[in-house]
């Protein structure tokens, strides 16, 4: 290959992978932000301090279940997708699963990988759901009871679970071809990654949009 | 006698300063200092006066003497002074001591003599250590007792004699004598001329000093039981001695028939000891199938112990084995690619020098660049003088995280090579740095991803079915049904798949 192009597929990918981290963490920041604007704007409708558990009670919108287990889903099958593309080999990190001899040279190894990430991650959203009333904005169970949501972003944001399952096989991919390299595939499954992580966390930034103007 | 005269001289000196100062005006010799002219008294410079006298002792002999004649006076003496008493003093329970045991030697004495008449003392320790028939002297200069250090009340003083700590320095036990030699200038005497003095207090101090002999303990021979002649063989012991002393240890093996078969003597400090077969050349191949014995001797300079248990003890027993002539350790992997999931076979040959035959078990173990030897597979053959081929098939040695490193394997055996050696290792190959075994269409990998993306989405569904965000957060927000929640499917007993069909089915 080319090495500019090489170059510039190197850098894709990293550039990728901070758009990726950057669309995360400003989402969290927006979403804080969010918050805290519509509480500010409460209290000065109201004329008044209003208590920020009951301020999060009024806030809250049913999404219905099975919405909310599509979104719990997809939610846990992002960080899989993370933890398949950058660390189930040693493409990426020098560290990865096939450092756990052990368990990486089991031949169930790659499904002990995901289901351990999957269990890891809702056991820090169920964590993160204990946090007190007056923290419910760091809930990731709650995170869509603040937003009016679409129904066309609903769906959205259920189909992103399949998105995240064909990054998840990609990886897969790479990794059973590891130390042979698939830029291709790495490039499409951080871009079904970044398309699902930019759905999932898509009512928050258009709510800051709307709030903006 | 000296000082005495250089005194009587200062005194003089100062006499004719007075004379100068209230007599009248001398006139200094040509070589005087200060010369001013004119009269008036001046004072007698005291090293004029020494130099005047130095220098008449060497050009003015005679005269010298006359003049030392003329200013000689007899030391003080008096018809009532008495000889100090000087006395040995040890505070101990008993004067029995060991060599190591620390002793204050003091020295006691009691002056009644007025302050002026008394006189400085030297005083002089003495020892005759056992075996010998005169007292050697410990302090080579005086100890000195001035006339201003006694204790006005008891007119008493006292030396300890911090040269003499311990009797450790003793290479023979048994009475130790201890006096003291005193001078005041004019009388000698010693501390031994006292009779009939009571302890503490002695004239002569006499202490019969003991030895510790050494103690030998742990005695263990290992390993234990049967052995190869050439195998680390070790006698190890612990002796302990309270004196501390450098000590002799004679390691003697007997062989089968009790007569001394080798004996080793090391110089070794109290500790843990230990003898090495192989660094003393203890055992050869001759020796095989013999059964040996040991007992240590052992001294410290002054007492010894000549046997060590008093019942020999048993060890090594060395076994009868093959001598093993080993070549052609090779390997071959169940592809040329080398992946680390492949099987592996390795192979040895060997035979037995010797016409016998005897089982020898052959152990493999394989690494990769700087892991620890990871033990594969053991095996036990008869070898005798044909050449066997001990062979381990189909093994499967390395793991995921072997993948792109050179491996290396190793075979050990329970007997010695041609070299002495009890292991053969060689370099292997690199291993291929591919890591998964399966393709992606792999069957193994569908049934991987498969359950693991179904059970992932469950996950998500349970936490929903266990948190109800969905309806019920909002019915909780509304003050709703947070008391009146339907019963869960345990408790109505609805079957798993019911419950899954029904929340799918939730609006």
């Amino acid at each position: 290959m080319d090495p500019i192009v090489q170059f510039l597929i190197d850098n894709l990918f990293a550039a990728g992978t901070i758009a990726l981290v950057l669309l995360l963490i400003i989402a969290a920041a927006l979403h804080i932000n969010n918050i805290k604007n519509v509480y500010k704007l409460m209290g000065i409708l109201q004329n008044k301090t209003v208590d920020k558990s009951h301020f999060y009670k009024e806030m809250t919108v049913s999404q219905g279940s099975n919405f909310a287990a599509l979104a719990f889903a997809s939610w846990i099958m992002l960080f899989v997708a993370i933890a398949f593309l950058y660390f189930l080999v040693p493409t990426v990190y020098s560290v990865s699963f096939m450092d756990l001899s052990e368990l990486a040279s089991n031949p169930f190894g790659f499904a002990i990988f995901g289901i351990t990430v999957g269990l890891l991650a809702a056991v820090v959203i169920f964590f993160l759901d204990k946090l007190p009333d007056d923290r419910r904005v760091f809930r990731l169970t709650e995170l869509y009871s603040f937003y009016a949501i679409s129904k066309g972003t609903k769906k959205m944001i259920g189909l992103t679970l399949i998105a995240l399952y064909c990054s998840v096989v990609l990886s897969a991919y790479v990794g059973t071809i590891y130390p042979d390299r698939s830029m291709d595939a790495q490039l499409i499954s951080l871009a079904l990654l970044i398309v699902s992580a930019g759905i999932l966390v898509m009512p928050i930034y258009k709510e800051a949009w709307e709030a903006r103007r | 006698m000296n000082r005495k005269l250089i005194c009587i001289l200062v005194i003089f000196a100062i006499l004719l300063s007075v004379q100068n100062v209230v007599g009248p005006a001398t006139k200094s010799s040509g070589s005087t200092s200060g010369g001013g002219g004119g009269g008036g008294s001046k004072p007698v410079d005291i090293d004029k006066l020494l130099k005047a006298v130095e220098d008449g002792k060497k050009n003015k002999p005679d005269t010298f003497e006359e003049l030392k004649t003329i200013l000689w006076k007899d030391p003080i003496t008096s018809e009532n002074y008495t000889l100090p008493t000087v006395l040995m003093y040890y505070n101990g329970n008993n004067t029995t001591v060991s060599r190591t045991e620390p002793i204050d030697i003091i020295t006691v004495v009691t002056n009644n003599n007025p302050l002026e008449m008394r006189r400085m003392l030297d005083l002089y320790l003495e020892v005759k250590d056992p075996g010998e028939s005169v007292y050697r002297r410990v302090n080579s200069w005086p100890e000195k007792i001035q006339t201003n250090e006694y204790n006005e009340k008891h007119n008493t003083t006292q030396r300890t004699w911090t040269m003499l700590p311990s009797f450790l320095y003793l290479k023979k036990v048994g009475e130790v004598r201890l006096r003291v030699n005193v001078s005041d200038g004019v009388n000698k005497w010693s501390t031994a001329s006292y009779s009939r003095v009571n302890p503490p207090f002695y004239g002569d101090l006499v202490f019969n000093v003991t030895n510790s002999l050494p103690n030998m303990s742990s005695f263990e021979v290992t390993p234990s039981g049967l052995v190869r002649y050439n195998d680390p063989i070790e006698y190890r012991s612990i002796i302990e001695d309270a004196d501390g002393d450098m000590l002799n240890v004679t390691l003697h093996i007997l062989d089968e028939n009790g007569n001394e078969f080798k004996n080793e003597t090391i110089n070794t400090k109290p500790g843990p000891l230990s003898f090495k077969a192989n660094e003393y050349g203890f055992f050869a191949e001759s020796d095989s199938g013999k059964n040996f014995t040991y007992y240590y001797s052992y001294d410290d300079g002054i007492g010894n112990v000549s046997k060590d248990p008093e019942a020999p003890l048993k060890g090594p027993n060395i076994k009868k084995g093959a001598k093993l002539s080993v070549d052609r350790l090779d390997f071959t992997g169940s592809s040329e690619n080398y992946y680390w999931w492949d099987k592996y076979g390795f192979s040895i040959r060997a035979k037995n020098l010797n016409p016998e035959e005897y089982e020898v078990s052959f152990a493999l173990s394989t690494r990769t660049e700087n892991s620890e030897w990871n033990t594969v597979e053991t095996k036990t053959e008869k070898i005798g003088s044909e050449p066997v081929v001990v062979r381990f098939n189909k093994t499967e040695p390395f793991r995921v995280t072997d993948a792109g490193k050179t491996f290396y394997y190793r075979v050990k055996y329970s007997e010695y090579d041609q070299s002495g050696k009890d292991s053969m290792e060689t370099k292997g190959a690199r291993i291929n740095s591919k890591i998964v075994p399966y393709s992606i269409y792999n069957s193994v990998m569908v049934l991987n991803l498969f359950p693991m993306l179904f059970i992932v989405t469950m996950i998500g569904f349970f936490m929903e079915r266990s948190l109800k965000k969905g309806v019920e957060a909002h019915e909780r927000s509304s003050g709703g049904a947070g008391t009146s929640r339907k019963e869960s499917p345990a408790r109505t007993g609805r079957n798993f798949v019911d419950s899954i069909a029904k929340m799918l089915r939730r609006r």
